[in-house]
């Protein structure tokens, strides 16, 4: 039964795995850093308490299990096209190994195992499983990924499967699911114009999904419906969670914002105008369930149901207050410190 | 605005978020409309959209503004994210955004034409997109229909005038869809008016109304229609930020907005029926009003683009006379409604705030060249 010391454990292995399969030379320390990624990331998911846990691991590891046999079975085929393990300029080959990455990042259409998995997990887990377990794979993409239609379809079709898929959902675990695979079709748009930005809007994307994920975990939610469950004094609380969620929902005045900006002048530059808008108009069918998410902070004057969740104000972490903070003014500071030089 | 939000001190219902929230509000217009760069101003344009929303869903009357807010945020956004890509498209294409060296056709793409007017037109709202206007205006509190009569909608005429100018090449040829809509939508909206029985709403499509006519000014891309649209969105602001205020102030008395309970109220406040009287007579254009220098300049500016307009011109200017004093003559003259147990006399609050309204609405006109002409 894992307890503190092994839960350290696993998460040291597994950032060294994602370390490992980003920093290799070949394709060999790559796969390798996955499986080391994957192994320690299953005994996290477990607990003794919880039979979804169970079920989640195990349609976890099937998945990811499958996709790291396909990536070495791609890599084989490439050496044997290529004579080399190296990364390949040929169209074909990076597309066949770009699909099990996809596979293992759960990005759209490769996306249908994520939100059985994070349905099961505890909010722990699933910032992990949302977070620190995409940056490999897509690291990965990054390295060997060209402007091609493969990719617009791929984009496209995670930021349509992330907007459309979230909208008929009630649990919180579910939404974050999708907004996470709408995140990451916009993460691979960023990826074209090079690395620097797609890591800017990964590192802001953690970041703000670290804030929803911390409020949300204080007062142990599962579900919309109860997120209207803070008290009508607690006004801290209902404004730290309205601004985070928007944040995520890229609305102006927040951080949220400012990764968006950026890729949609990316994709300008690389004339892709078409995808932009499209990805812009997702964007907003996905407001809609953060708005959904934020009503009761929104209004302030409704009735309370006498069997509260209660978060009292001087129990907020305060973590959270620094992140919803930064979140709230870090448009225009990281105007300022753009603007220094 | 804070004058007519008294109640909200009285109550202690989140009055310090609300001051908080209505002076963000406010710097944010103001930089908004002080932006000189076309970035600055989007980023500003959307900006506004957060306090505003809070404003709607926190202090708002009924269960209707969850509705009423979804509405504003999903259909300004759906049209002006587009004119992010159309901003970045401009930036790209002629390397700068200031708007004062903005002035040559720049984009090649009617795409970008779209992206760049549609945002503004449903911001300012074209008739068949103006859905969320009446909502919005209805639900929420009387300092937010004050603000958002008064200025947002501005802000989507006043990006309309800075867009167009370099919009020219293809407004030339596509700008007759915008302007027949807005006359047609316009002839519609005041037969609707005609047969509202809520004052709120009653006021919000009469905003429409007259929006639409100011479009039209804009898009015939004529001096005259620029100053006539500039002087009317002025006039109009005031005028339906103080009907908004004569409405609430008759909703704080006797708890409805409906116009089958709120009539014969010069029997009871006839103080404020003089207020009524002035404010409407605005509303239709009457000869010492702003309102009147903005039409007058618009029709001629319409005229000119085509003669054909004369005939929706004629329907529109008659049918806003008509619902406007059928709508005075049925609040204030009959008798009152005998539900009414007490009402309270007209508070010098009240008093100030309807004669700030319109005092620069009748006064304004004899300044008409400073007023009018600063393009």
């Amino acid at each position: 039964m894992p307890n503190n010391s092994t839960k350290i454990l696993l998460l040291t292995t597994l950032t060294s795995g994602i370390l490992i399969s980003i920093s290799s030379n070949s394709w060999f320390g790559a796969w390798m850093g996955l499986e080391i990624n994957l192994l320690s990331f299953i005994p996290m998911m477990m607990e003794k308490k919880n039979i979804y846990t169970t079920e989640a691991s195990l349609k976890y590891f099937i998945v990811q299990a499958g996709a790291s046999s396909m990536l070495l079975f791609m890599v084989m085929m490439s050496a044997m096209e290529e004579s080399m393990l190296i990364n390949s300029d040929n169209l074909y080959t990076q597309m066949l190994m770009n699909t099990p990455l996809l596979l293992k990042g759960g990005v759209a259409p490769m996306h249908w195992w994520f939100p059985g998995v994070m349905e099961g997990l505890n909010w722990n887990n699933c910032l992990i499983l949302m977070t620190l377990q995409k940056s490999a794979p897509l690291s990965l993409i990054s390295y060997q990924i060209n402007n091609d239609m493969f990719l617009e379809m791929i984009i496209v079709t995670s930021v349509m499967i992330g907007a459309i898929g979230g909208l008929n959902q009630t649990s919180l675990r579910k939404i974050m699911t999708y907004s996470s695979i709408n995140h990451t079709g916009w993460m691979m748009s960023a990826m074209i114009t090079g690395n620097d930005m797609w890591v800017t809007y990964f590192t802001i994307y953690s970041m703000l999904t670290l804030t929803v994920v911390s409020i949300v975990k204080t007062t142990k939610l599962s579900f919309v419906n109860q997120m209207a469950m803070t008290e009508k004094k607690n006004k801290l609380t209902k404004f730290l969670v309205f601004t985070s969620i928007l944040s995520l929902g890229g609305l102006p005045p927040f951080l949220g914002f400012m990764p968006k900006w950026m890729v949609i002048q990316a994709m300008m530059t690389n004339e892709m105008k078409t995808t932009a808008t499209m990805m812009v108009l997702m964007s907003v069918v996905t407001l809609y369930y953060y708005m959904r998410m934020t009503y009761s902070s929104l209004m302030m004057l409704h009735l309370e149901t006498k069997w509260l969740i209660a978060q009292p104000i001087n129990k907020t972490p305060k973590h959270i207050i620094l992140l919803t903070s930064i979140s709230i003014t870090g448009l225009m500071m990281s105007e300022m410190i753009m603007n220094l030089d | 605005m804070l004058l007519a939000r008294e109640s909200v001190f009285r109550s202690s219902y989140f009055s310090e978020f609300f001051l908080f929230m209505v002076l963000f509000l406010m710097i944010i217009l103001f930089c908004s409309f002080g932006s000189v760069d076309l970035f600055s101003f989007y980023l500003f344009f959307e900006g506004r959209l957060v306090p505003t929303l809070f404003l709607i869903l926190g202090w708002g009357y009924q269960p209707e503004r969850l509705q009423a807010g979804i509405y504003l945020i999903l259909y300004t956004l759906f049209a002006s994210l587009p004119l992010l890509v159309g901003v970045i498209g401009v930036y790209n294409s002629s390397g700068l955004l200031c708007f004062f060296f903005l002035s040559d056709p720049c984009l090649s793409r009617v795409f970008f034409y779209f992206c760049m007017v549609f945002a503004f037109l449903v911001r300012i709202p074209l008739f068949l997109v103006h859905l969320w206007l009446p909502k919005a205006h209805v639900e929420a509190p009387i300092s937010g229909s004050m603000i958002l009569a008064g200025v947002l909608l501005k802000l989507g005429g006043y990006g309309l005038i800075r867009v167009m100018v370099f919009l020219v090449n293809f407004s030339f040829n596509l700008n007759f869809f915008w302007i027949s809509i807005s006359l047609l939508g316009g002839f519609l909206v005041r037969l609707v008016c005609l047969r509202q029985t809520d004052l709120k709403s009653l006021v919000a499509y009469s905003s429409v109304a007259h929006i639409g006519i100011v479009v039209c000014g804009i898009m015939t891309v004529n001096y005259w229609g620029f100053c006539g649209s500039y002087v009317l969105m002025i006039a109009h602001g005031l005028c339906s930020s103080g009907l908004f205020c004569l409405v609430n102030i008759v909703y704080e008395r006797t708890g409805s907005r409906s116009l089958l309970v709120n009539r014969g109220l010069m029997c009871l406040i006839p103080r404020m029926s003089i207020w009524w009287f002035l404010l409407r007579s605005c509303n239709m254009a009457a000869p010492p009003s702003l309102n009147l220098l903005g039409e007058v300049v618009l029709f001629r500016s319409l005229v000119s683009w085509s003669w054909l307009t004369i005939l929706m011109l004629g329907g529109l200017s008659f049918f806003g006379a008509a619902y406007t004093l059928y709508i005075y003559s049925y609040s204030q003259h009959g008798s009152f409604y005998s539900g009414i147990y007490s009402c309270s006399i007209f508070y010098v609050r009240e008093f100030l705030l309807v004669f700030l309204h319109w005092f620069p609405l009748n006064l304004l006109i004899l300044f008409r060249d400073v007023v009018s002409f600063w393009l």
